[in-house]
């Protein structure tokens, strides 16, 4: 009985959701400032819109509208741009340098 | 009895420059692939597309008069008078650009339908971000058009600085994107709201006092999410590196479009969304532009290379403007009326650059136009004309624009803005006027020669600078416009 409560307890709400797109966010908003790889910073972005994309879901669930999931769809097309345009920037950098840490961009300063 | 596609709002007119715009990028992509074809075909259709994009913004205020401020699309598209004057002013850019950007891509071996498309589209994606009511409309519109100028930014690939301003554009611009669109996922979450309107509707139902914190802060991130694509300080790093490094034909047309539509944008947010909770974000507003306005004049104060010197003067421009917008809703016609003087001078300025120093090249010192005036007069004095109005000179646009600016904030009792501005704007003489002096003035051994000027490129520099002057002498046409956009908002 006791251990049937415990379980009824731990119903996962939206807040739940909200709270973990939150941290996801952080997590790769954190990784934009401290990391130097371009490509890792790549990844962060990525994270980032998928904290955005868990944020929508769960409101659209919680307010039963579609909305949200609509949204969902247009910020992965715009990822998948994004991905296509950040690529191939990043492979003409690494392909002259043979690196893809953002240390080498030091060029033009002032 | 009304038809479905009457009930869903659908009108093609609205969204007709953009159509027009995709329309010029399908018949050059033709032209490229299909068929290959001279040069002077690309250039007559990409110029033609222009030309089509104007007369269907003129067919959108046809529409205006008989519809007035109405949404299209089930509420996705808005056809109000900041949505016009958006269009105007992108239009415009596009047609006072597009001989920098033909030059250019004309340049760029085997690129030149790249460089094309993707000036087109990154313009069809800022009209439809100045047209957009709902938050997804805008986010689609931001992001078609940034992505494009991250590759534009880029094209230039042998060069070392170009790719370094691509990579940096691309992460910074993509980093303000993910922020943009988390606060629109906050206020949506908060208010279940993803429109212009809904969320001043949804604000004045709950009562300005009740309104959540999560809502505040999914409007601030919105909020600085656009500052950052204006080159706002604290958020201002990439726009030097940027505009350095980037090819000079096309940095007259990147910094002008994206700056139009995101202020634009960023007025009719001020002026609708958070009409009712404009006060709480006075101390936001302020602390940017008092951070704009200082940093930019610091770091323009002993800057050598002259892109990166406007690119600073830029900072100090958007501060200006953001003042006007977070103060009352003259202060928003106001802040237009400076964005559009804004815009002609720093076309203007972007020209010249890309004339003396070939439209490809990234580095662009300030040695290199002393002694211009020697040789190259029509040159030098169009440029003293664009930086002076820059700096706010009287009989310029710039002093005008300043002026009906600080008297707004005056009548708002914003005394240490009021100084701050005053203070920048005295400062800034001595980074405006160094170019004009090294030009002019300064004796020197190895002085620029004569440079071949297209006729092209005169009559524009002659166009932008008599507009310069114009509105420097009789603002009032330009002030009634910019008054009547936001009559409806008093």
């Amino acid at each position: 009985m006791t251990r049937r409560k415990e379980i009824a307890m731990l119903e996962v709400t939206t807040d739940w959701y909200l709270s973990l797109a939150a941290i996801l966010f952080t997590i790769g908003f954190l990784g934009m400032m401290i990391r130097k790889n371009a490509l890792i910073m790549f990844m962060c972005i990525e994270l980032m819109l998928n904290a955005v994309n868990l944020t929508f879901i769960s409101a659209s669930k919680h307010f039963g509208q579609i909305e949200g999931q609509v949204f969902v769809f247009f910020v992965l097309v715009v990822a998948a741009a994004e991905v296509v345009v950040g690529l191939a920037i990043i492979v003409s950098i690494f392909r002259k340098q043979s690196s893809a840490s953002v240390d080498v961009l030091n060029v033009a300063r002032g | 009895m009304t038809s479905i596609s009457e009930f869903l709002g659908i009108n093609y007119i609205v969204i007709a420059p953009t159509l027009a715009l995709l329309l010029t990028v399908i018949v050059l992509l033709f032209c490229t692939i299909t068929i290959s074809t001279p040069m002077y075909v690309k250039k007559y259709v990409s110029f033609f597309g222009i030309l089509l994009t104007l007369f269907t913004i003129f067919l959108k205020f046809g529409l205006f008069l008989t519809d007035v401020v109405s949404s299209y699309f089930s509420e996705k598209i808005l056809l109000d008078e900041f949505a016009l004057v958006g269009n105007v002013l992108i239009g415009l850019v596009l047609l006072f650009t597009f001989n920098s950007f033909w030059q250019t891509s004309e340049m760029i071996e085997n690129k030149t339908t790249e460089a094309l498309i993707l000036v087109l589209m990154s313009a069809s994606g800022f009209l439809l971000m100045v047209d957009s009511e709902n938050f997804i409309m805008l986010f689609i519109g931001l992001e078609i058009g940034s992505i494009s100028l991250y590759a534009l930014a880029g094209l230039n690939r042998g060069d070392q600085l170009s790719n370094e301003a691509a990579l940096k554009y691309f992460l910074l611009g993509s980093l303000a994107s993910c922020i943009f669109v988390y606060g629109i996922a906050l206020a949506y979450i908060s208010l279940s709201v993803t429109g212009v309107f809904d969320t001043s509707i949804a604000i004045s139902y709950i009562g300005p006092e009740n309104v959540p914190l999560t809502t505040f802060v999914g409007l601030i991130l919105i909020t600085v999410g656009l500052l950052f694509k204006v080159a706002a300080a604290p958020f201002q790093a990439w726009a030097p590196d940027v505009y350095q490094g980037s090819p000079t034909g096309y940095v007259g047309y990147m910094a002008t479009v994206a700056k139009a539509a995101s202020f634009i944008v960023l007025a009719r947010l001020v002026a609708v969304s958070l009409s009712f909770i404009i006060d709480q974000f006075d101390l936001f507003f302020g602390a940017v532009v008092i951070l704009s306005v200082l940093a930019g004049a610091l770091f323009a104060t002993n800057q050598t290379d002259l892109k990166r010197l406007i690119a600073y003067s830029g900072v100090i421009q958007s501060g200006f403007i953001l003042s006007g917008i977070s103060s009352g809703v003259y202060g928003v016609s106001a802040s237009i009326f400076y964005l559009i003087t804004y815009i002609i001078q720093l076309i203007g300025i972007f020209t010249v650059f890309s004339i003396i120093s070939g439209q490809l090249s990234s580095d662009f010192q300030i040695s290199n136009i002393s002694g211009l005036f020697k040789e190259n007069k029509y040159i030098t004095i169009t440029f003293s004309i664009f930086m002076l109005g820059l700096a706010g000179l009287p009989l310029t646009s710039g002093f005008v624009s300043k002026f009906i600016l600080i008297t707004n904030l005056w009548s708002y009792e914003r005394y240490i803005l009021v100084t701050v501005l005053m203070l920048t704007t005295v400062a800034g003489f001595y980074f405006y006027l160094r170019p004009i002096w090294v030009a002019a003035v300064e004796k020197t051994e190895n002085a620029v020669e004569r440079i071949q000027v297209k006729n092209s490129d005169k009559l524009l520099l002659g166009i932008l600078a008599a507009l310069t002057i114009y509105f420097g002498l009789l603002p009032n046409t330009l002030v009634n416009i910019t008054r009547w956009m936001v009559e409806g908002y008093l």
